[in-house]
């Protein structure tokens, strides 16, 4: 399962960027700073 | 010359910063454009054309049929006249990507469009784009499948005419197989495209091409302008692990209604018909089955999200707060 801003695209990297559980609210998507609740799963 | 409306922009409650439209109290509108779509007439849509001045150094252009329309996506579906402005901008890859690298937006996409009419609608722009405005201009073309060009509407001249001639004297000129007439309907398409690149040097022009449902049928790489492959849908695919193969046509009675009529085509290879239909049901499959978050028959917002990314990494196009 992946999650993917709907803003820009940017497909989030748990390696790169931490597990998507642990992530805080206000977390920026580092393409375009959206934050955790512009992500969707795919 | 455009007659554009001048359309305000509605504060919405519930919109954030991170959207495109933040801050803009209205945009430029034009729907005097469908009778250029050379398609069959029968789709009426609004909010097709929309310029958004903001005010930036650089102008994206894009343009397509529906899928740059925002057709399918969660909001846009013209059939119930669902196309609001901020909808057709924000959730679409041409409000995104006109985020990402900062630029103004100039976006032209209407539902049964044809190459031609897309091709058309991109030289009108241009010829439109005001001199001095910009420092450069970013367009990205959106191309469908090729069974959609209505020929008999198209004006003396043009590129598609003398491939889809019924009546071309082969006078020691040797026929082609069918599948090199598409090969030659590419080529057909990016020299008029090339040509119209060098017309408008002034506008210091970068340009990609893409197509939605077909893959790129030429291997010519030598044109002023960029190809990005693969096609949107293959693209989309593999989100689902499915390696899909593209198809040659959307519609499979443009082989009995259009290509074996044609005189430049050796003979109408039954082989090759019904490899590109088998290929075809395959391709209807993951449209019928495969419409969940990533893509119905039209792409979804994710969808449209997964493609700006794509095409931010496959053109290098960047903002000044972007390098």
């Amino acid at each position: 399962m992946e999650h993917v801003c709907v803003i820009c695209g940017h497909v989030h990297d748990e390696e790169l960027e931490g597990k998507w559980e642990d992530l805080p609210e206000d977390f920026p998507c580092p393409e375009c700073g959206g934050f955790k609740a512009d992500y969707e799963v795919i | 010359m455009i007659n554009w409306k001048i359309e305000p922009l509605h504060f919405r409650e519930w919109g954030t910063d991170h959207e495109y439209l933040h801050g803009v109290k209205s945009v430029k509108v034009n729907d005097d454009n469908e009778q250029w779509c050379y398609n069959d007439g029968s789709w009426t849509v609004q909010n097709s054309e929309i310029w958004v001045e903001k005010g930036k150094p650089t102008l994206l252009i894009t343009l397509g049929e529906s899928w740059t329309y925002g057709e399918g996506t969660e909001v846009i579906n013209h059939r119930f006249h669902r196309w609001d402005i901020r909808d057709r901008i924000e959730v679409t890859y041409s409000g995104k990507l006109a985020r990402m690298i900062d630029s103004d937006l100039w976006t032209f996409g209407c539902p049964g469009n044809s190459n031609s009419g897309i091709f058309a609608g991109l030289f009108r722009i241009l010829a439109n784009v005001p001199r001095g405005q910009y420092s450069s201009v970013k367009v990205a073309v959106q191309m469908t499948a090729c069974d959609r060009d209505r020929t008999e509407l198209l004006p003396a001249g043009h590129a598609l005419l003398p491939i889809y001639s019924e009546a071309f004297k082969h006078h020691g000129v040797p026929k082609i197989p069918l599948r090199e007439w598409f090969t030659r309907y590419d080529e057909a398409m990016f020299s008029m495209l090339d040509a119209e690149i060098k017309k408008n040097s002034d506008l210091n022009l970068d340009v990609v091409v893409f197509k939605n449902f077909n893959k790129i049928w030429t291997d010519r790489r030598d044109y002023n302008f960029k190809i990005i492959e693969p096609s949107w849908i293959k693209f989309n695919a593999q989100y689902h692990n499915i390696d899909l193969e593209e198809c040659f046509v959307q519609h499979p009675n443009f082989y009995s209604s259009k290509l074996r009529k044609l005189s430049m085509i050796d003979h109408l290879d039954l082989d090759f018909v019904n490899r590109d239909l088998d290929v075809w049901e395959v391709y209807c499959k993951f449209l019928k089955t495969h419409n969940d978050t990533n893509h119905s028959e039209h792409p979804t917002q994710i969808s449209h999200a997964l493609w700006t990314k794509f095409l931010y990494d496959q053109t290098g196009w960047r903002s000044v707060t972007h390098t």
